[in-house]
């Protein structure tokens, strides 16, 4: 959501180390960062800083777990978004979310799920609610790498057709 | 040469319902024979009998059976089809629905008509007859259990709802 | 004839679609925004509910929840299974296009090609330049190419405009328009074609159409054109309603070229009652002329169609233990030249009272009464003997007592009857106008039932011997002054052993003194199934029998009647007998005799060998009866069903019928062929041959010419409806 962007964000962790030159702060350990209604959960976090303020993300799951990744969106009234995967990168400037590994993107109207995208990448791009999902971790489709899967729940009756 | 008279037909149930078609000759008869012995009660309600016969289908057919050389009917099959079944208030089956048909043979003259109508009259009474009487042999062979009976005999308590129902 | 009309549910099970069912998308590549249009790459599958869509690109939009499909499609929805290069179909409302097609639908697995499918919503489907058939695998025995092919699946009804029907890739039949059910349910349809080849009217195509107008009446017409006569147009409608039924049948051939005249018959049945008691019949039946029967008898009328046409109507009231009944007879004559039928009297009108009650305290009584104006114009009576010149009123009374006896082992019935009868005559060869006659009858009818166990065939069963003695006492009363309107001499059997009377009707009651013994044997299976009969019966005149039908033919006086031996039942489950012998001790004659067998070791495999001997007795044309029957049905080959029927007569040593049918039933289509010769009168016989393509599932199951065989062909089981 875009008033996020001018929220706090705080960030727990069991540990940080930060390298001021680079503007790379690295989170380790029961990693959860709030930002406004943006709520990250990971094993490890390495935000890095641009000049102008946006932050770029890289998270880590913790071993045997996902990490997860739930925002509200501007497309509507409580309509949210939760994103899992192994690694996810989260660019708060182009807003765009990419989750690699067992990936899965949920759409939620309040708590009733709209769709559920599951594949072994997924790229969300927030302003434009544009989705990518991809068989393999790379980012690219392969032949006969198996199938990514969208499950879309019907709408309410549009009245106009 | 090991022949006996044959001791009266012991049914084993003691009321019967006969669901047959209204004015149902064989019926009659069979209920004719079934009073004449005493064999069994025979009741007006379902709900009361122990055992219901019910007729399936009865139907008579006419065929030519045979043609003189001039092409016209010289006799005719008259047949007497009826399937039953037999089975307990409660459904469950006794005798399995069965066929049976009967044929008599009538010589035939298209001027004798109206003699021939008559005849058709009694020869389909006495299929009726035959019928009836095998109904009863096969209702004789009825082996009704106690637990039958039993589940007979007390029907109230399944049919009513245990909860009264709400207004 | 089809499926006769019943209480069938019409309408079809509406395809519903749950609308809360999401909708998965499966693909190697998803792109794209939910809420609006997602793009699927390779592998792509899109189910929902009863709808699946695979092929190798897809776009599926939201918002319109509609799928768009590239590279080899397909879809399959509620059964129906679509293949394409290309496809849409919107997921709510079913509708979508698909191009260069195939299609095979659930309803009797109809399927084709065609150049381009539209699903145009609620279960309709147009298929446009395509071909149509039920046949298994790519390479059809038949199928039906049309420009537009428009499927009605809720109603299970298919229109082709233009269609043209190809049968082994050979052009048969092209019409302007078609219709054809969907699926076999009784639907409105053109009924398999027959054609046929008869020594009277040459060449015959009959095209039936049926009408299922509801789903208790039904009307079926059937359009034939004889070569050498010209259309003749044949219906047949049938109704059946909670208390009424009834059948009307009508061949109509106006201005027959050979016989330049117009031809028709009607038959014409009805029945109906109401729940107080009321009901009403008729049955009528008339032909155009005498010739008729020669002419135009097949298959389809000849169980109507006989020489005398009976035309009757009646009114029936039920009150208490009493039945009513008027009724008014008539009899159109279709004479045969060769050997003239004596036209039998009308009834003009009889009224008939008939009731009786049982066991009232032991006691059962029955009466039957009846007034009857006999009549026959004078034209018609001059044609008859002599003494059988006489028509007028006839009023009966015959009241019946008897206190049976039944017990398991014996039953005994002495019984009380009383023959009232008072003629009104107005014509009477022996001019007498008014006669009366009262005759008592007493009979004693007893029998007892022995049983033991025994085998029979290696099967344990119950074995009765029955015995049983039947007397009849009734005085002589000379009637050979009185009229013979209904009475005859019934044919020779067991149920005449034990009748009072040795004449049926009421115009002759026969004096008796007569004792009649008889014995049944009979073998019960366990279930008390009877297995087999064995019985003879005799019946002894203690004095001589003076009462005759007519004057002329007095039988030699004989103190015993025929002998009858009788055996029928099966003798192993597969094999069943059906045997009578009548002989006569003093005359040393067989007077009837009929021995039949039936082997029907399974479906539609039976063989019926029969010999049928009667000699004439009061028959008027002395033409005895010596037949012998085979008949038979059998499959001789995979798919081959043979059906076949020989009557041959041994004094005039030729056939008088056979027919011989045959069936290839191939998995979507069935061919028939029946072969017929019988005689239509002395001199005529008709000779015919037919033949019949049914295509299942383009034409309805129609009338099959082989089913024709049922009536001749004891036992015999229809190929297909």
């Amino acid at each position: 959501e875009r008033a996020d962007a001018n929220k706090p964000t705080n960030i727990e962790a069991d540990q940080m180390t930060s390298d001021d030159v680079k503007q790379i702060t690295t989170f380790t350990g029961n990693v959860v960062v709030t930002k406004g209604t943006l709520l990250i959960k990971a094993g490890k976090a390495v935000i890095v800083e641009d000049p102008e303020g946006y932050q770029f993300i890289t998270l880590y799951a913790a071993p045997g777990k996902l990490a997860s990744l739930r925002q509200k969106q501007d497309a509507g009234p409580d309509i949210w978004i939760e994103g899992y995967g192994e690694k996810i990168e989260y660019d708060n400037k182009k807003e765009v979310a990419k989750f690699f590994t067992r990936a899965r993107v949920k759409r939620l109207q309040g708590t009733k799920i709209t769709d559920d995208i599951t594949g072994e990448f997924i790229s969300y791009d927030g302003k434009t609610e544009y989705y990518s999902v991809y068989n393999t971790n790379e980012g690219v489709s392969k032949p006969g790498a198996g199938r990514v899967k969208a499950v879309i729940q019907p709408r309410e009756k549009k009245t106009t057709k | 040469c090991g022949f006996h008279l044959r001791g009266n037909y012991d049914f084993t149930f003691s009321t019967l319902y006969i669901d047959f078609p209204q004015n149902s000759h064989t019926a009659r008869l069979l209920k004719r024979l079934i009073r004449g012995m005493d064999l069994t009660k025979i009741v007006n309600n379902p709900k009361e009998a122990e055992v219901i016969l019910s007729a399936i289908s009865e139907s008579t057919q006419k065929e030519v059976l045979s043609y003189n050389s001039q092409g016209r009917a010289r006799e005719y099959s008259l047949y007497y089809n009826l399937e039953f079944t037999a089975r307990t208030a409660q459904g469950k089956i006794l005798i399995e629905p069965t066929k049976i048909s009967l044929r008599r043979t009538m010589t035939y003259d298209d001027s004798q008509a109206l003699s021939k109508e008559n005849e058709e009259i009694m020869l389909y009474k006495d299929m009726q007859s035959d019928m009836a009487q095998q109904i009863l042999r096969r209702l004789a062979f009825i082996k009704l259990t106690e637990e039958d009976k039993h589940a007979a005999s007390a029907p109230a308590a399944e049919t009513e709802p245990a909860i009264p129902s709400t207004p | 004839a089809p499926t006769t009309p019943g209480k069938a549910k019409n309408t079809p099970p509406q395809h519903v679609e749950n609308p809360e069912a999401p909708t998965i998308l499966q693909a190697e590549q998803i792109t794209g925004r939910p809420a609006r249009d997602l793009y699927l790459d390779y592998e792509v599958e899109i189910e929902r509910d009863q709808t699946l869509i695979t092929g190798d690109h897809g776009i599926f939009r939201q918002e319109e929840n509609e799928a768009e499909i590239i590279g080899n499609v397909f879809i399959q929805r509620f059964g129906d299974q679509y293949t394409a290069d290309r496809g849409n179909l919107n997921l709510d409302t079913g509708e979508g296009s698909l191009t260069h097609p195939t299609y095979k639908l659930a309803a009797n697995k109809a399927r084709g090609t065609a150049n381009r499918i539209e699903l145009t919503g609620n279960d309709n489907t147009d298929i446009f330049k395509g071909t149509y058939s039920t046949c298994e695998g790519n390479d059809p025995d038949w199928y039906l190419k049309s420009s537009k092919l428009h499927l009605d699946n809720a109603r299970n009804v298919g229109y082709a405009t233009s269609p043209v029907l190809y049968f082994k890739d050979v052009p048969i039949l092209a019409s302007p328009a078609m219709t054809f059910p969907v699926t076999s349910e009784r639907k409105s349809g053109v009924l398999p074609p027959t054609m046929g080849m008869t020594s009277k009217n040459g060449l015959e195509v009959i095209v039936p159409y049926y009408f299922n107008l509801a789903p208790n009446y039904d009307l079926t017409i059937f359009p034939n054109l004889m070569a050498r006569r010209g259309l003749q147009l044949g219906a047949e409608a049938r109704y059946l309603g909670n208390n009424y039924s009834g059948t009307t049948y009508v061949e109509y051939l106006p201005n027959d070229r050979e016989a330049d005249r117009d031809r028709y018959f009607f038959s014409s049945r009805h029945q109906q009652a109401f729940n107080n008691g009321w009901s009403y019949y008729w049955n009528v039946k008339s032909a155009s002329d005498d010739n008729y029967p020669d002419d135009f008898s097949s298959p389809q009328n000849r169980s109507e169609l006989e020489r005398l046409l009976l035309r009757e109507g009646g009114i029936n009231k039920y009150f208490g233990i009493w039945k009513t009944t008027l009724r008014a007879t008539n009899y159109k004559v279709l004479q045969d030249v060769e050997s003239p039928i004596i036209r039998p009297f009308d009834r003009l009108p009889q009224l008939m009272i008939s009731g009786g009650q049982e066991d009232v305290n032991g006691i059962d009584w029955h009466l039957y009464s009846d007034l009857t104006r006999f009549w026959l114009s004078n034209s018609e009576l001059d044609k008859m003997p002599l003494q059988q010149q006489s028509r007028g009123n006839r009023f009966i009374m015959k009241p019946e007592i008897s206190y049976p006896i039944y017990r398991g082992g014996y039953f005994f019935t002495p019984k009380a009857i009383l023959n009232v009868a008072k003629y009104d005559l107005e014509e009477s060869p022996y001019d007498v106008t008014s006669l009366t006659r009262v005759l008592p009858t007493f009979s004693l009818d007893g029998g007892l039932i022995f049983e033991r166990d025994a085998s029979f065939f290696g099967e344990s069963m119950i074995q009765t011997l029955e015995p049983r003695l039947f007397y009849v006492y009734t005085p002589y009363k000379d009637q050979s002054e009185y009229p013979i309107f209904d009475s005859g001499e019934p044919s020779f059997g067991y149920a005449l052993l034990f009748t009072e009377n040795r004449f049926d009707g009421y115009d002759r009651i026969a004096d008796a003194n007569n004792l009649t013994a008889a014995v049944t044997t009979r073998f019960i299976e366990k279930d008390g199934a009877e297995r087999m009969r064995f019985t003879i019966g005799q019946r002894y005149y203690f004095s001589d029998q003076r009462v005759y039908l007519y004057n002329t033919n007095r039988d030699e006086s004989k103190n015993r009647s025929d002998l009858l031996l009788m055996a029928n039942g099966k003798i192993i489950p597969t094999v069943s007998i059906d045997t009578s012998l009548q002989y006569n001790q003093s005359t040393q004659k067989v007077y009837s005799a009929n021995f039949s067998t039936q082997w029907k070791p399974g479906r539609m495999k039976l063989l019926n060998a029969e010999y049928r001997y009667l000699r004439d007795t009061v028959d008027f044309y002395g033409n005895e009866l010596d037949q012998i029957n085979v008949s038979g049905q059998w499959p001789i080959a995979q798919r081959w069903y043979a059906v076949g029927q020989i009557s041959y007569s041994l004094p005039e040593n030729r056939t008088i019928e056979n027919i011989f049918g045959f069936e290839y039933n191939a998995d979507c289509w069935i061919f028939r062929l029946m072969a017929q010769r019988y005689a239509t009168s002395s001199i005529e016989s008709n000779t015919a041959f037919y033949f019949q393509l049914e295509l299942k599932g383009l034409s309805k199951l129609g009338t099959n010419p082989l089913n024709a065989l049922q009536r001749s062909i004891p036992g015999y089981e229809p190929l297909s409806p």
